[in-house]
């Protein structure tokens, strides 16, 4: 039995069921993230862990209690929110203390806790200032100390970054985690940043319309996606038409060029089938494989990638490289060759739902 | 499936304010139904609308009552003119003037009407301003009274509109002052304005302090007069009265449905 | 674009309506009088000449007659300095009248403080379905324009001696409320009938604070373990406080200065301060005209109190709930 167990848990309001018969089993200490766009049921499901919602069916497990009957103010769960919550007439240090004060712990013990909590945030100094003397990434590593101070048996977080501008989040983001191991707390994070749950989660739960799409290790789910919403939702993907030339060789013919997959394929001569790619599996330079040939469309510089799309027929591929100074990208109009091994190539039947053409990053999924 | 309770303890939230909210709305409308009730017992043993017969029947009542009327168009007119232009020059050219005149708008809620009608009387009834028996005395007493409320509204409205954005753009256009004033501020400002109108009838109507102290033949001191000899003539004026203030209220609510900031009406006539 | 307010003011010759505003103009655009706007080298005198209308109406209708309330106060029949006005102010009868201003000021604030708060959380909070709120925001608006004299007629035909619920009482319930000692002229009545509007004051006043109150607040308190009752104990409360107090002075203020509805509903048999103050400016009663202008004076003491200790406490908790 997991420490953390759900099973089958729905959510209905009114007519509209917002999590479906979701199951998950995490282990003690774990950082498991829940990762998907807005109304995918993540932040109901956090809240269903927290109390704050009641599952309509289904059983949430806390090492082997049933939740359903504890309230929110029983569980003993830390939970950091979005907009940090914090309460604007207490300092930092009585914000922190508040669990423990509450819990009818003694002033002495309840003020050396708060100073352990300010040591591991870093934020000695500010034990008597007012949460609107702080800045947002102040402001939520006190919440995130409030939370923590009781030692919780697990740590909820629903979204704390998202108010936060970019380069705080990153730094945040790591400092959460590195908290998180050196107190070995059970995690489960809520976000829609991908970027945010790939670096700092055990596992990563890719939540889809109230169900759990994937779930897995972060190198696992990037690099074996295991539906065609986990394959477009993570990462960039050059989405190909192919057509089966041999099934038995795996050869494929893409605009006419041929394409080797090294294995098997389940689909007849002539059938269509969509060909992913991720644009770190492409080259400029020649190597054993296949290579495709096309035509530069577009070249972004993204800093320290430099990204080329270019034109296979009526598909767009994308090929990711490393910035060099001293070689230029090439220029647009001009006719590449672009190598790839047959084991990255990902195939699947064709969705009618999916576009042909390459997914950016940067599209937030439904 | 079952759809159980959201939360723990909202049924008790729930229960708590349910049981305010029948306390108030019982506390609110016993008084209205008693006086309706109490003003149809004009002719004895028998419901009837006898009362409100004689009060429509006295010509005091429409002398009285368009006065009034007159007054709070008056009021309203000098108001905006004093107030338009003034917020629309702090919001475009004298964001610092801002405080300034929002404290001078509030401070009417500081001087009660009693205050004023005794300073404007004294002020005004030496010669070389003796004008406390012309009736424009009287309207700019309401007209202090009306400030915060018509500096609310409108203040809400250049908001809500983006007063400087409008402007540069329309200034992009080519747009003069004039053009500027007429085609794009003010219609944009109707309902604000129509707010600032209803608002200050329903409190220039039934005035009575600056009325009665500055001897006119107001609405406020006519009511006040029926209640000292009358019994159920003046409720059914009570009842007349609600129903005014009501339907400007509730004109300003449609006017305003959508607009945000239009809200809250503050304060009384007393 | 933000440049334009530096480029100058336009040409409000001495004729020109200093009113409109003549806002902003570029150089190729001349102004109304024809004339190219002149580089003012200082902005500020110039712009600020637009608010002389309505700086000028406030002066001469507002500030002079409060100010002239004030110097009176400070002078005898006859225009000669004196203190002897504020000395007849602590006459038994005025002190008397004072006491009880504040009292059922004091009283009506309490009471419509408490009943406003209650049903504002209802509508707020409290969780009832929406509808209700915009019918209570309307109704409030509606209500507290309700007083003065319609008021007063309102609570003598239900509880005046034979108003619909005293009769009512009577007949169908054989209470007797005036034999009971209940009288509607009297502090109670009165009070009762000032709490009409002050509760749908407090409505007004004290929603946006309430829905200022995250709900994330609660929360969080109650995933730290503290129930409800705790939540508002340590957190909730003290956050509304100055909110509250806040009101609950505006509300004192206001039951204060009222003038119409006393004068309606008691026809001058309780001296509250307006009252006498009324008395005197009509020219009855008090046998001493300079001595209305302590009253008043004292008045406006009072509501200047009120009025800036109102503001502090509003400023206070806005830089908590931002």
């Amino acid at each position: 039995m997991a420490f953390l167990e759900l099973q089958g848990v729905v959510k209905n309001f009114g007519r509209n069921t917002v999590v479906r018969g979701l199951s998950l089993s995490v282990e003690k200490g774990e950082f498991v993230s829940f990762l998907g766009g807005s109304g995918c049921g993540k932040t109901t499901t956090l809240r269903m862990i927290a109390g704050f919602e009641m599952p309509s069916e289904g059983s949430i497990r806390l090492d082997g209690a049933d939740l359903s009957r504890v309230s929110p103010n029983r569980r003993n769960l830390g939970m950091v929110f979005q907009n940090y919550a914090l309460f604007p007439n207490m300092t930092v240090a009585r914000n922190i203390a508040f669990g423990l004060k509450i819990a009818g712990q003694k002033k002495a013990a309840i003020a050396t806790r708060v100073e352990e909590m300010l040591e591991l945030i870093h934020m000695g100094e500010y034990a008597e200032r007012y949460p609107h003397q702080l800045s947002g990434g102040q402001q939520q590593r006190v919440a995130l100390a409030r939370a923590l101070a009781r030692k919780p048996q697990a740590l909820l977080l629903d979204e704390p970054l998202s108010a936060l501008d970019a380069k705080i989040r990153v730094r945040l983001r790591d400092d959460i985690r590195s908290i998180q191991r050196s107190l070995g707390i059970t995690t489960i994070y809520v976000t829609h940043d991908q970027e945010e749950a790939l670096s700092i989660s055990d596992r990563v739960a890719i939540m889809r319309d109230g169900r759990i799409e994937q779930i897995g290790a972060p190198f696992e789910i990037y690099n074996a996606p295991g539906t065609p919403y986990v394959e477009t939702f993570i990462g960039t993907l050059s989405v190909l038409k192919a057509r089966v030339k041999d099934p038995r060789q795996g050869i494929l013919l893409v605009d006419g060029q041929e394409v080797r997959t090294g294995k098997p394929l389940e689909a007849a001569a002539g059938e269509e089938l969509r060909l992913s790619l991720r644009p770190e599996a492409l080259s400029l330079v020649a190597e054993e494989g296949n290579k495709l040939r096309g035509k530069v469309v577009n070249v972004k510089f993204l800093g320290s990638i430099v990204r080329v799309v270019a034109k296979v027929g009526e598909n767009e591929l994308s090929m990711d490289a490393f910035n060099h100074p001293r070689l230029p990208p090439p220029a647009i109009g001009r006719e590449i060759d672009l190598y790839f091994a047959p084991e990255a190539c990902m195939l699947s039947k064709p969705d009618a739902a999916l576009p042909v053409a390459a997914i950016e990053e940067e599209d937030e999924e439904g | 499936m079952s759809n159980r309770k959201t939360r723990h303890g909202t049924g008790v939230r729930k229960a708590f304010s349910w049981l305010w909210m029948i306390i108030g709305l019982v506390y609110f409308f016993l008084p209205l139904a008693a006086t309706f009730l109490f003003s149809l017992k004009g002719k004895k043993g028998v419901l009837s609308f006898v009362a409100y017969q004689h009060v429509f029947a006295d010509p005091k009542f429409l002398k009285t009552f368009g006065f009034s009327l007159e007054m709070s168009i008056l009021t309203v007119i000098i108001g905006l003119a004093l107030i338009v232009p003034t917020a629309i020059w702090i919001h475009l050219k004298l964001p610092k003037a801002k405080p300034v005149i929002e404290f001078f708008t509030l401070l009417p809620f500081v001087i009660p009407p009693i205050i004023l009608a005794f300073g404007l009387i004294r002020i005004y009834s030496r010669p070389p301003f003796a004008i406390v028996s012309s009736p424009l005395l009287l309207v700019a007493g309401y007209v202090i009274i009306a400030f915060p409320y018509i500096y609310k509204s409108v203040d809400a409205g250049l908001r809500a509109m983006d007063l400087r954005g409008l402007t540069e753009a329309a200034q992009s256009l080519g747009a003069g002052w004039l053009t500027l004033l007429f085609q794009v501020i003010l219609p944009n400002l109707r309902t604000a304005l129509l707010s600032a109108l209803f608002l200050t009838f329903a409190i220039v109507i039934g005035e009575l302090t600056l009325a009665v102290l500055l001897a006119w033949p107001a609405f406020g001191p006519y009511m006040a007069l029926m209640g000292r000899n009358l019994a159920y003539e003046p409720a059914a004026l009570a009842i007349l009265s609600f129903g005014m203030t009501w339907g400007a209220i509730g004109l300003i609510q449609a006017v305003s449905r959508g607009r945000p900031g239009q809200g809250s009406n503050l304060g009384g006539t007393h | 674009m933000t440049a334009h307010p530096e480029r100058g003011v336009p040409a409000t010759g001495p004729g020109a309506a200093p009113e409109r505003p003549g806002v902003v103009q570029t150089p190729d655009d001349p102004g109304p009088r024809g004339a190219i706007a002149k580089r003012a080298p200082r902005k500020w005198p110039l712009a600020w000449l637009g608010l002389v209308p309505f700086l000028l109406f406030v002066f001469a209708f507002m500030l002079l007659p409060t100010f002239s309330i004030v110097t009176g106060s400070f002078e005898d029949g006859k225009g000669n300095f004196t203190m002897d006005n504020f000395v007849h102010l602590f006459r038994p009868d005025i002190l008397d009248s004072y006491l009880i201003t504040i009292k059922v000021s004091g009283a009506t604030a309490l009471l419509g403080g408490l009943l406003g708060f209650l049903i504002a959380y209802a509508i707020t909070l409290g969780g009832l379905p929406k509808p209700f709120r915009s019918f209570m925001a309307t109704f409030s608006g509606v209500a507290s324009n309700f007083a003065g004299v319609p008021l007063a007629f309102a609570f003598i035909s239900t509880l005046g001696r034979v108003g619909f619920v005293t009769v009512l009482l009577r007949t169908v319930f054989g209470i007797d409320l005036y034999g009971a000692g209940f009288n509607l002229y009297s502090f109670w009545g009165l009070s009762l009938t000032y709490t009409y509007f002050q509760i749908p004051l407090m409505v007004l006043i004290i929603t946006p604070a309430l829905d200022g109150m995250k709900k994330e607040w609660r929360e969080a308190a109650e995933n730290l373990g503290a129930s409800p009752l705790q939540y508002w104990a340590r957190v909730g409360i003290p956050v509304l406080l100055p909110s509250l107090l806040a009101a609950l002075i505006l509300l004192f203020g206001n039951a204060f200065g009222a003038y119409a509805t006393a004068y309606a509903l008691t026809g001058g048999l309780i001296n509250l301060v307006p009252i006498l103050i009324g008395a005197q400016i009509r020219g009855n009663v008090l046998h001493d005209s300079q001595l209305g202008y302590a009253l008043a004076f004292g008045m406006v003491i009072v509501m200047t109190i009120s009025i800036l200790a109102y503001s502090w406490l509003q400023r206070l908790s806005s830089r908590w709930v931002k």
